[in-house]
């Protein structure tokens, strides 16, 4: 059977309908682009981590990319579950979250993010407004939270732009 | 709404150079190039061939005759606004357990003109119903799909059809499911909708012994074959089973193949949540074949097809992780009394 077939379609695979937000991720990361770079340096970042986490089968991925000015410690941060795991990821996102950043620490070679969420009317139970990543470039993880549970992402990129 | 139906092989690039950008580690993707995520891409994914849940249980005020219900294309319109009109979409029963189909309910689709697209069902037998082609012997012609909240149903003879935009019936709390089973009872599905397609049949048509199995696919043309790109009898199953891709060969094999391919794969998965081997390998020979048995002379529900009220979550959930998981704490959507038994959609359509 071609490969055509394997790629081209979303498989829910009878976890009822995969609902899609997909314009929304769209506006969150195109903000996420105007939030731009800043003379005093900047940091973006991208981590993902596969949902359910081993070891049971993943279904989604937990993506969260963040843009942050170094000099003033503001910036954004979206998360993101999408349909798909880390190596199978589509473009469809299932529940995005706008964080707004409001401080940001190095603590050695970890950066420590904390932020709230611009719209916390989205909040379902289990989500909190409050948003803390800790970020270790040098062994490529971030520690975050997940409804409540603490979970290890990977990061993917990293970048720091004086 | 423009339909932006694409070209196989140039949706199959567009999607594949979407997902190379978007997964390669090294590029700055957030700042030089914007990910896109706007429905002309999401469409590309063929939602509307996605099927999301399959139903099949006794007419509630008459038993003598079936309802079978497939749903596809979640959330509409926003990734699709039509059925295919390429695709065939099944209906298929095994009518003596031999994990092939000897009844097959074929429904197809005009093209999107106007806003408006009908349906045709057909319904082949024997080698037919086996085989992919549109065969099939007219049941319903010129089915009106409903695209609002008013359903357009359509009678011909002992049979009953619906196809168009409805309430997604699935209840389940997807993001605790995300969160390893660590439920909170959100309805994730509450308040999205589906595609329906909904078939009231005599008892007859579907074997003349009440006891079959049933389960519904998709069959898309492509590059001159007949591909079966979607198949859907127990939910779930697939995705609590299957990695990678997996889910996609689950999808597309035949019923028949399913023990030899799966069966050592599902005992695996299923020894994690402290089954032994023995219990394990009889547990997953209940869903391989992936088919829905059902006894067309009972209106009790799971394990006996599946109702819209039928909790398949807790249910399932609880055997896979061997009680680990219990319940997510979702309780059923509110479902018409009378024929489609889908509610009425709840997001605008236009």
């Amino acid at each position: 059977m071609s490969k055509f077939t394997r790629r081209r379609f979303l498989i829910a695979g009878g976890a009822g309908a995969i609902a899609v937000a997909a314009g929304g991720a769209a506006l969150a990361i195109r903000q996420l682009t105007q939030t731009g770079s800043s003379s005093t340096g900047s940091l973006t970042f991208q981590a993902v981590a596969a949902l359910p986490r081993p070891p049971l089968v993943s279904y989604a991925s937990y993506v969260i990319a963040g843009q942050v000015n170094l000099g003033s410690n503001t910036g954004t941060i979206i998360r993101t579950v999408f349909a798909g795991d880390p190596n199978d990821r589509l473009p469809i996102a299932l529940l995005t979250r706008s964080v707004r950043v409001t401080n940001v620490e190095t603590q050695g070679s970890t950066r420590r993010i904390t932020g709230m969420v611009n719209n916390p009317s989205q909040l379902q139970k289990g989500e909190t407004a409050n948003f803390t990543i800790v970020i270790d470039p040098n062994h490529h993880t971030a520690q975050t939270d997940f409804y409540g549970s603490p979970i290890e992402l990977q990061v993917q990129q990293w970048k720091v732009s004086s | 709404m423009s339909s932006h139906r694409c070209a196989p092989n140039s949706t199959l690039l567009s999607r594949a150079s979407l997902l190379a950008a978007y997964q390669s580690p090294g590029s700055a993707l957030l700042v030089e190039e914007p990910i896109q995520l706007e429905p002309a891409d999401a469409e590309n994914l063929y939602v509307n061939l996605n099927i999301t849940d399959f139903y099949a249980f006794q007419k509630p005020d008459n038993p003598n005759k079936s309802i079978l219900m497939m749903n596809v294309n979640p959330m509409p319109p926003r990734m699709s606004d039509s059925f295919d009109f390429t695709a065939s979409y099944e209906f298929l029963i095994d009518t003596n357990n031999d994990a092939v189909a000897d009844i097959a309910f074929r429904v197809t689709f005009s093209p999107l003109a106007n806003g408006q697209q009908t349906a045709t069902v057909r319904r082949a037998t024997g080698a037919d119903a086996t085989g992919k082609g549109a065969s099939g012997a007219l049941i319903i012609q010129n089915a009106p799909v409903s695209f609002d909240s008013q359903p357009q149903i359509t009678t011909a003879g002992d049979y009953t059809f619906f196809a168009g935009l409805r309430g997604d019936p699935f209840f389940f709390d997807l993001m605790g499911f995300c969160n390893n089973f660590r439920f909170t009872g959100t309805d994730y599905f509450s308040e999205k909708d589906v595609f329906g397609i909904v078939l009231e049949a005599p008892n007859s048509a579907l074997g003349e012994q009440p006891k079959v199995g049933v389960w519904s696919r998709v069959i898309l043309p492509h590059d001159g074959e007949l591909l079966q790109i979607a198949r859907l009898g127990f939910p779930l199953v697939n995705i609590i089973f299957n990695a990678g891709s997996d889910k996609y060969l689950f999808s597309e094999t035949d019923p028949t193949q399913h023990q030899a391919l799966f069966l050592n794969k599902f005992v695996v998965v299923l020894e994690q949540f402290g089954y032994s081997v023995d219990r394990a390998k009889q547990l997953a020979r209940q869903f391989l074949p992936d088919i829905l048995p059902y006894d067309y002379t009972s209106a009790v529900g799971l394990f006996n097809g599946r109702k819209l009220t039928d909790d398949i979550v807790d249910t399932l959930l609880n055997l896979f992780t061997n009680g680990q998981a219990t319940t997510d704490m979702v309780s059923p959507h509110t479902y018409l009394t009378a024929f489609p038994y889908l509610e009425a959609p709840h997001g605008r359509y236009q």
